[in-house]
């Protein structure tokens, strides 16, 4: 789909312009910079700042356009493209949380609440509520990211795009096959990282990870340290690291077929998989032996 | 690949294989990874459950659906996939064939490293087996980028159509009416996906199709159903988005729901989820 066309002059487009301005990137970004990095982040739009440096404004309203009083097909309760601020001040936390711990992810670090005119842009008159009567108190999101374009969001739009984004993760920018290689790896060892702070992802998909391998998207990283997490019992905690290996699989199995390599899923895995034996094993990796074995 | 192996020991023990040539097509790209595209005579044929296709390993359990064994279908679920598509097929809807379900002989399993029974994550025994049908077009809503091409030469011949925003058009008239026709008679696809979805329109993969309640014929649909029929017309906005971007052709959502707004159905006294909803949305 042509979103460019779609997007111009848009009140998404608009309303991201106006919400870059009124940040510390009034200055560093200039208007063709704008872009939409796949129809499936139907409420982010995107602007590059310079080479691996990218911004996401989310929460700009439907970018596939009118009607704006939509309900996400996905998140039942999520109305008009719109995000709350208490969604964003989560992902900020947990996107603060895990750099503090050396994890490889986008940074979410600001929002600007929509002013009343941008709002009635999207055709919300008033106080805009869940369908379960929540107030929604409506901000934009704004995200550093190295890559805008996630594993997943190959399409025939985005071909050149994601080819090239994959190919940067290789130092000779040439092969396909080590570029994937050290995508996985770097995905791999975020994933040991965060597990051994405590940490589950319970979002990670091919979706939520970028193609230099940061992860993003945070509402429902669950930290130990933080409070969500004291009602979690540390079995299921153990349970849901487990099954980060199947997650894992998933989005080597996505690599594989997106980057047309002529390789198996056990084999690229296998080659990710050498580190030191006396170390602490997290469950992901205990889960991936298994499955590889 | 070995699954392959086990594709051709299938299909060399299916009822109609006798001196008919199966020509394995390619893997289907749709979530599960289980089933593969065979092309016969001048028909295409699926067969599900025959390992995970981007295997080895060749099973695992699946991270999205958590009692699946990624690769295999249980007995259970193969037998409801039979039921669901001869009710689809008694109804008209335009849906996927299965022809036929048969369990995986050791050997097979063997080919797929399954030396002893399998089980679900909750301990369950898994009786694998494989399902066939039949579809009309190898080609999926969402498919693989690298056939952009080829499928998007289908679409055109498909619909007989010159242009590809004309058969967009065709498609998306096709799939609301195709929706519409089941939830009149109680039904709710809760996997209406866009890899679950040929370019002609046809359903496949049922396992979270829903038929009709036993007591529908005599109280209607519960409320409950038609909150998930409903459901379906935001996921036919997502299908059609998918498919916009497949065919690269520019579309709006209001776009969509004219093409939703066709209906050719010809039970006008009813109103399923899918036709309320949108109303709803219209009068918006």
């Amino acid at each position: 789909m042509n979103l460019d066309r779609l997007i111009t002059n848009s009140p998404p487009f608009i309303i991201a312009e106006q919400v870059l301005n009124r940040t510390l990137y009034k200055d560093s970004w200039i208007k063709d910079s704008l872009f939409i990095p796949s129809v499936k982040h139907r409420r982010v739009i995107c602007v590059h700042l310079s080479s691996f440096e990218y911004l996401s404004l989310k929460g700009v309203g439907w970018v596939h356009g009118q009607p704006w009083n939509m309900p996400s097909p996905v998140e039942n309760e999520l109305w008009y493209g719109l995000m709350d601020e208490e969604a964003a001040k989560k992902e900020i936390l947990i996107s603060s949380k895990l750099r503090s711990y050396d994890i490889h992810c986008s940074w979410a670090h600001l929002f600007k609440p929509l002013s009343q005119n941008e709002l009635s842009a999207l055709g919300v008159s008033c106080a805009p509520i869940y369908n379960s009567g929540r107030l929604v108190k409506p901000v934009v999101l704004i995200t550093k990211f190295q890559q805008a374009l996630r594993i997943g969001d190959l399409s025939p739009a985005t071909e050149k795009l994601w080819n090239d984004a994959l190919l940067s993760n290789d130092p000779q920018k040439c092969d396909k096959k080590l570029a994937s290689k050290i995508l996985i790896d770097k995905i791999f060892n975020n994933i040991i990282k965060y597990q051994r702070h405590g940490a589950v992802n319970d979002t990670l998909s091919p979706d939520n990870v970028t193609l230099l391998g940061e992860i993003t998207d945070f509402e429902r990283i669950c930290i130990s340290n933080m409070p969500q997490a004291a009602a979690i019992k540390i079995d299921d905690i153990h349970c849901r690291q487990r099954s980060e290996a199947y997650y894992f699989f998933d989005i080597v199995r996505c690599i594989i077929e997106y980057a047309e390599l002529r390789c198996s899923v056990q084999s690229l895995a296998n080659s990710v998989m050498v580190r030191e034996s006396n170390s602490y094993k997290t469950p992901f990796e205990d889960e991936l032996t298994v499955l590889l074995s | 690949m070995k699954f392959i192996k086990v594709v051709n020991s299938i299909a060399n023990r299916l009822p109609f294989s006798e001196g008919v040539t199966l020509t394995f097509i390619r893997a289907v790209p749709s979530e599960l990874r289980r089933s593969v595209i065979l092309s016969c005579s001048n028909s295409v044929i699926m067969i599900s459950g025959v390992g995970y296709t981007c295997g080895p390993p060749w099973t695992y359990p699946s991270p999205r659906v958590k009692r699946l064994v990624f690769g295999l279908i249980d007995n259970d679920s193969a037998m409801n996939e039979l039921k669901v598509s001869n009710w689809l097929s008694k109804n008209n809807i335009l849906a996927s064939k299965v022809i036929d379900v048969c369990k995986l002989e050791s050997n097979e399993l063997e080919l797929l490293d399954i030396y002893s029974d399998p089980y679900f994550l909750d301990g369950t025994s898994v009786v694998p087996s494989a399902f066939v049908s039949t579809i009309t077009i190898p080609y999926f809503v969402k498919d693989t980028p690298c056939l952009k091409e080829n499928w998007r030469a289908a679409f055109l011949n498909h619909f007989n159509c010159a242009s590809l925003d004309n058969a967009f058009e065709y498609f998306g008239i096709r799939l609301a009416n195709n929706i519409r026709a089941y939830q009149l008679l109680g039904a709710v696809n809760d996997c209406l996906t866009s890899d679950c979805i040929t370019i002609a329109g046809e359903l496949f993969e049922f396992d979270r199709f829903l038929m009709p309640e036993a007591d529908f014929l005599v109280s209607g649909i519960s409320i409950s159903r038609m909150l998930r029929q409903k459901r379906e017309f935001y996921l036919y906005l997502s299908v059609m988005l998918d498919a916009a971007e497949m065919a690269g052709v520019t579309t709006s959502i209001s776009t969509i729901v004219n093409f939703a707004s066709t209906n050719i159905c010809n039970n006008s006294k009813q109103l399923c989820g899918f036709e309320l909803e949108l109303q709803k949305f219209l009068a918006n």
